[in-house]
């Protein structure tokens, strides 16, 4: 037997300084907060039950995009891609991160979307994500841990957290380059990421290829340091990791691809990095 | 165009834009199973919640004696409602009118619906097998139509063949999306007396049906259809007029429905169709038979699938001298959403295979692809391959220029990224559509004593221009300024008869009806100027003026009519695009007139990936006489950038007839970033003046898919068979053929 289903009506909460925030989720663990709402109305055209929002765009400290004077960027949670993107600062020092936003949707979603909502949302924006990690960037939550943006925990649902900030180390004498592909058209969504970076000589290498979280792939970046062939690190990282299905491609068409763009990057960074040493 | 400001700034207004006092809106509950049967449909709580106004069920249809009503232009074999059965999922199966949204949506949700699914019939192949289950009411197996021919003497042409070929290309259900979905607005003025605004493209047909269905007088239903946004062959034919016509009647108010982009889904869809040839060529290249089989997945209605079987069999073959040929195309019954027309009407299903294996020919005997279409491309007085006359060809000059533009050199110097990993490659396609035919068009043209001329015609405005080609055509009949004309939008209260604005139809029947007109025009203008000069010979009418060549009489025809006492001139002009009759037969012919296009294109392949990667394209179309320059290009272009999606990336995957995404989350089609790096394109021009336009609207997307393929063959040495060209299908082939760097 086959039925129809329900529907129902959305309600917002709006905070204004941090101490809002903490009183409002305190009240409401059910509350979720929202930065530019963008994938909230995906989420309604797919279906999804209404919920109870906290919005962030008028809390007071929460849009910083300011670099303190030992050179670590700090970006506010909701500090907008756009905003991030197009700043001159990050353009010239983290150039990765500026890239790796620009390929996210359109200038006027960018314009919109925040980092700690894309943060949020994980495996379904993980662009900005996939960047900072390959920049060794931690993540701020309210009355929580700093936590590598790699670490952080799912905060899909309600309850599971407020991030304030993201610090994104120094990034002078580096290099990255990020990789990334997609299968239905230029704009579709990503299928796999790689993000490379070799900073004052220590490399890291980041993949993407569906978990809700991109995977810092240490061996590999081990591998390199010491001198070891990496390309057979990376098979047996590429091998070990648990990757979701895809309505995109197979999984092992996905590890294929993650192989190609991960050499790619590699390959590319070592030689920038060979060229400057 | 001349409503190019009111579209940017969007101030045109559309059908969701219409408003009417006390005007409700309705929403559908759907089938959420391709097959199966209704064993409950409740209601009652739905009608008593608070804003809700009326819900409409089968037993409702029943009541008003309505249940038993089927309607299509073609074949009526649609239910209002779903009654008793459904046969895809996204069918309605109830309506509920509210006056709200919201109201409407929570009423919906409160409908209980029990339906005990079947396995559904989900393949066309499949529905066509003896024992297939029967998805229509009233038949004895799935087949819809069948279309077919056989000339020439087969078995001679084998026999004189040295090279054959068989091969099996499949092309996927694919999506319009239209910029503008589905919506209707319904009203009844009277209990006999309906008025509709709706996005169709077949104005004039839809009222006539609807006065059948709902036993009204054919003056007694109105449609206005303002400019619309995208149809592409969508919105031809009845679709939602109907339901909402019914539930504006059920509720005693003006109805209002917009379909929600899912909806779009399931409203209507691009036939999935499958192709089988053989052919034959001889040392020279020449081709001595190709015999196709072409099967169509129709869906669970027949909308417009039932000239599929015509419109994809008679382009499977190309334009070209064919010893003997044969084709058997059909179209099957399934309990997939109904497919219709989408730009290029079957043909792109049909070139798709086509196409691939004349390249595949042509590379058997050393030849190349351009080298292959000159030797076979039918001439002025051959014959195509089904036997009628190629009357005024130019497909070798289309393809000639094509690959002319792809040619010259390359705008930009090509990326070397990864040029170890990428390979280059070029194809090309040349392609063959027939105009449905025949086809009525109606126009009426005045002038008005303010000096003004107005065109009226049911040709709708999809995006394509319509209403500025329908100005220009005007203004240079009567040789006016374009300023001077005013375009009537199609409402069938004032608006002659159009059979449909599809089959890149519009300018060339448009463009004989509004000469038709104006020749009759210039008469009465001419016997009105006699009559204000009581009798003074030689006048004559040019610019928009009468005057004598001596200068004694000089009047702009808005001074003609005043000085007349007269408000306006009117002329009704028609044409129909019969056929010509073949010469030897005396049968009718095909078509009125061929399309004809071809597309080049330079791809570059990433062997390690796969990815396709489209660089360069040049594509020409036969034009004959150019109304608008910018709107031959405009169209060309669209051409291509909308054949790039269902080439590379478009597919609707449905899982036991349910599509497995409705989301353009996930149904992606081209973007900005997908374009290629350099995009030419020529609409070739007849050299008389007085040759007639020719339909560009889809002269050249059916030869994009398999421009590529072809180029990817080129590139990489695999030939793929099945659309799209995703990047894992590429690489597959490729390590199927051991391609290294």
């Amino acid at each position: 037997m086959v039925s129809n289903r329900g529907s129902g009506l959305n309600r917002f909460v709006r905070a204004e300084t941090i101490e809002q925030v903490r009183d409002a989720l305190a009240a409401d663990p059910g509350l979720r907060p929202i930065g530019g709402a963008t994938a909230v109305v995906s989420w309604h055209r797919d279906g999804a039950a209404p919920g109870r929002w906290l919005t962030t765009d008028s809390v007071a400290g929460l849009r910083v995009l300011e670099v303190g004077a030992d050179g670590t960027l700090m970006i506010g949670a909701a500090a907008t891609l756009r905003q991030i993107e197009t700043d001159p600062r990050v353009r010239a020092g983290w150039p990765l991160l500026a890239e790796a936003i620009g390929h996210i949707a359109g200038p006027a979603v960018r314009g919109a979307a925040t980092l700690g909502g894309s943060l949020a949302l994980g495996a379904a924006s993980p662009d900005p994500a996939a960047a900072l990690c390959a920049l060794g960037a931690s993540v701020e939550l309210l009355d929580g841990p700093r936590l590598p943006v790699a670490e952080l925990p799912l905060l899909s649902g309600p309850g599971a957290g407020f991030i304030v900030r993201a610090r994104v180390p120094s990034a002078a004498h580096g290099r990255g380059a990020y990789e990334r592909f997609t299968v239905r058209g230029a704009s579709d969504q990503p299928f796999v990421i790689v993000a490379a970076r070799i900073t004052a000589g220590t490399p890291r290498v980041v993949a993407w290829a569906g978990q809700d979280r991109p995977t810092s792939l240490h061996a590999v970046a081990q591998a390199i340091t010491r001198g070891e062939p990496w390309l057979t690190a990376l098979e047996s990282a590429i091998a070990d990791l648990a990757l979701p299905d895809s309505d995109r491609g197979s999984t092992a068409f996905r590890r294929r691809i993650l192989r190609v763009l991960a050499r790619r990057a590699i390959e590319a960074v070592l030689a920038t990095h060979e060229a400057q040493a | 165009m001349i409503d190019g400001r009111e579209r940017i700034l969007g101030r045109l207004e559309r059908v969701a834009d219409v408003r009417l006092k006390d005007m409700a809106h309705a929403l559908l509950l759907r089938s959420p199973t391709a097959r199966g049967t209704i064993r409950r449909l409740d209601a009652e709580v739905a009608r008593s919640m608070p804003g809700v106004i009326a819900v409409v069920t089968a037993d409702e249809l029943r009541t008003e004696g309505l249940d038993a009503i089927r309607f299509g232009t073609i074949v009526a074999d649609q239910p209002i409602l779903a009654v008793d059965r459904v046969r895809y999922a996204g069918e309605p199966v109830a309506v509920v009118v509210a006056s709200s949204l919201a109201a409407a949506r929570r009423a919906v949700a409160c409908i209980e619906l029990d339906i005990d699914p079947e396995p559904p019939v989900a393949d066309a192949l499949a529905a066509l097998t003896a024992d297939a289950p029967l998805v229509a009411d009233g038949r004895t197996h799935n087949e819809l139509t069948r279309w077919g021919y056989e000339r020439g003497d087969l078995d001679a042409a084998r026999a004189a063949a040295s090279h054959h070929f068989h091969g099996r290309w499949t092309s996927p259900v694919a999506q319009v999306v239209s910029l503008e979905p589905h919506a209707v607005t319904a009203h009844w003025r009277a209990p006999d007396s309906l008025e509709l605004w709706t996005t169709s493209q077949s104005p004039s047909r839809v009222a006539q049906e609807l006065a059948r269905i709902f036993e009204l007088p054919a003056d007694h239903v109105r449609l206005h259809v303002p400019p619309v946004g995208g149809a592409f062959g969508g919105k031809n034919h009845a679709k939602l007029e109907p339901l909402v016509a019914l539930a504006a009647r059920t509720a005693c108010r003006p109805v209002r429905f917009v379909n929600s982009r899912a909806e779009e889904f399931v409203t209507i869809t691009k036939h999935a169709v499958s192709v089988e040839i053989d052919s034959g060529i001889d040392d020279d290249g020449r081709i001595r038979y190709r015999v196709a089989r072409v099967v169509a997945d129709g869906g669970a209605y027949a909308n417009s699938s039932p000239v599929i079987p015509k419109a994809a069999g008679s382009a499977v073959l190309g334009p070209y001298r064919i010893d003997a040929a044969g084709v058997d195309a059909v179209v099957a019954y399934t309990n997939n959403p109904p497919a219709g027309s989408f730009r290029g009407l079957g043909v792109s299903q049909a070139a798709w295979a086509g196409e691939q294996q004349l390249d595949e020919m042509a590379a058997a005997v050393g030849l190349a692809p351009m080298e292959m279409r000159r030797r076979n491309l039918v001439r002025d007085g051959d014959r195509l391959p089904n036997g009628d006359l190629a009357r005024d060809p130019h497909w070798l000059a289309c393809s000639e220029a094509a690959v002319e533009l792809l040619e010259q050199p390359a705008a930009e110097a090509a990326s070397t990224a990864h040029a170890g990993r990428t390979r280059r490659g070029r194809g090309m396609a040349t392609v063959m559509k027939a105009t449905m035919s025949p086809f009525r068009t109606e126009v009426l043209l005045s002038v008005h004593a303010d000096g003004h001329a107005e065109v009226r015609a049911s040709a709708v405005d999809m995006g394509q221009g319509a209403r500025t080609v329908l100005a220009r055509l005007a203004a240079e009949a009567l040789g006016l300024s374009i300023d001077a004309v005013t375009v009537v939008d199609p409402d069938t209260a004032l608006t002659p008869f159009d059979a449909t604005s599809s089959s890149s139809r519009t300018t060339y029947q448009h463009a004989r009806a509004i000469g038709a007109a104006a020749e009759r025009l210039r008469d009465e203008i001419e016997e009105l100027a006699t009559e204000v000069s009581r009798g003074q010979p030689l006048l004559a009418y040019a610019g928009g003026r009468v005057t004598a060549p001596d200068g004694s009489f000089d009047r702009s025809l808005g001074e003609l009519l005043r000085a007349g006492g007269r408000g306006e001139l009117v002329a009704k002009g028609a044409f129909v695009n019969e056929p010509e009759h073949d010469p030897r037969s005396g049968a009718p012919e095909l078509t009125s007139h061929w399309h004809q296009g071809a597309v080049a294109v330079e791809v570059s392949v990433d062997i390690e990936t796969g990815a396709v990667r489209v660089v360069r394209v040049g594509g020409a179309a036969w034009a004959g006489h150019i109304v608008s320059v910018d709107g031959a290009r405009l169209q060309n272009e669209g051409n291509v950038i909308f054949g790039l999606g269902p080439a590379l990336f478009e597919e609707v995957a449905l899982v036991d007839g349910v599509p497995a995404s409705t989301s353009l989350r996930d149904y992606r089609i081209p973007s900005l970033r997908d374009l290629p790096h350099e995009l030419r394109t020529v609409a070739l021009e007849a050299a008389a003046a007085d040759h007639h336009p020719e339909g560009l609207g889809e002269s050249l997307i059916p030869a994009v898919a398999p421009a590529i393929a072809n180029a990817v063959a080129d590139a990489v040495g695999v030939r793929i068979r099945d659309l799209p060209l995703h990047p894992e299908r590429v690489l597959a082939a490729i390590d199927a053929a051991s391609v290294g760097p």
